[in-house]
């Protein structure tokens, strides 16, 4: 298993996809239109298909009796390796928007770049993640757009979202994944914001204050309390 | 969920081609902001079952519809004429099914 990728490139990635996309389903019928509500909801199921498929490697690697749900529901926080921008609180929906074109201008040169991994099941994940990861970031893409060249309103909010969450970046540049480039990744991101940005006349704040967010985890605490709080209270339930 | 703001967006007509269909036909309408967004909203509300391969919006006000009062004299008089129809015809048995 030379060319398999390792534990915690799989994790990071399965983690990430988790908790945000628990994040996402948390928008559930709060979006701001019905239409908006189901691209949503959509995008959750993706990356949490994603996380699944993701796990089901992981506990493939594991022993016999690890699952996939034992994986998601009954770790511990500290045992989680998701990026931190994954599991913050979500806040109004221009903070929700710009989160989304983050993650996913990160995840698509990470899952184009996994596509040709020698770990085949992993480049099999890779190949469907890429092309859902390719339509979240249009679809936020769009969203910051318009949030940025709208009203005076929607402008104060997408700079307000972009002062809470640029501190989060850092970390999602430097964390190291398994057969990518980080380097490469870390242009292609740069690359993508600022032409977001440009077109939604939004000023890119200087990569360098994107510095790593303080690790208390507090969101990821919450947020698996609630996620867990049903496989826990009633184990080896089924439904 | 804010119903202010979907009355604020306009209504769009939906079309959608399937795998082996050659014509988009009509699915149902959504509210958007402009038409590039209303593609990307019917691809979320209407594709989600690989229901299609191609999108058309049109915005609802663009179609002039004909006068439902008007259904009658508009469509009654076809029922009578059932020449219009090619059944009356002897197709060879050479040419087979039509």
């Amino acid at each position: 298993m030379s060319n398999a990728l390792s534990e915690t490139s799989l994790l990071t990635l399965a983690d990430t996809c988790l908790l945000w996309g628990h994040r996402l389903s948390e928008w559930c019928g709060h979006g701001p239109a019905l239409e908006e509500d189901i691209a949503l909801t959509n995008t959750a199921l993706d990356v949490i298909g994603q996380a699944r498929a993701l796990l089901q490697r992981v506990a493939a690697r594991r022993t016999p009796t690890t699952t996939e749900d034992a994986l998601a529901y009954l770790r511990d926080p500290h045992e989680f390796h998701n990026l931190t921008l994954a599991e913050l609180s979500n806040g109004d929906y221009a903070k929700t928007i710009l989160r989304s074109l983050l993650l996913a201008a990160w995840f698509v040169p990470v899952w184009e770049a996994l596509e040709k991994h020698a770990d085949r099941p992993v480049a099999t994940i890779a190949t469907s993640a890429a092309k859902e990861a390719r339509m979240q970031l249009r679809h936020a893409h769009d969203w910051v757009v318009r949030f940025g060249d709208g009203t005076p309103e929607s402008r104060r909010r997408i700079e307000a979202a972009i002062a809470s969450l640029w501190p989060y970046c850092g970390e999602l540049l430097n964390v190291e994944i398994d057969g990518t480039a980080r380097d490469a990744r870390r242009a292609a991101w740069i690359n993508v914001i600022t032409s977001v940005f440009d077109e939604a006349t939004l000023t890119v704040p200087t990569v360098d204050s994107a510095f790593t967010a303080d690790p208390a985890h507090t969101d990821r605490i919450e947020l698996l309390a609630e996620m867990q709080s049903l496989a826990r209270q009633h184990p080896n339930a089924t439904w | 969920m804010s119903t202010k703001l979907q009355s604020d967006w306009p209504l769009f007509e939906v079309f959608i081609r399937n795998r082996q269909g050659l014509d988009h036909k009509h699915v149902g309408s959504l509210h958007a902001s402009d038409p590039a967004h209303a593609v990307t909203l019917a691809r979320d509300v209407y594709t989600r079952r690989q229901e299609g391969v191609s999108i058309w919006v049109v915005p609802s006000n663009a179609i002039t519809a004909s006068d439902p009062e008007q259904k009658a004299d508009n469509f009654d008089p076809m029922a009578s004429k059932i020449y219009r129809h090619p059944t009356f015809y002897d197709i060879p048995d050479e040419i087979g099914h039509m």
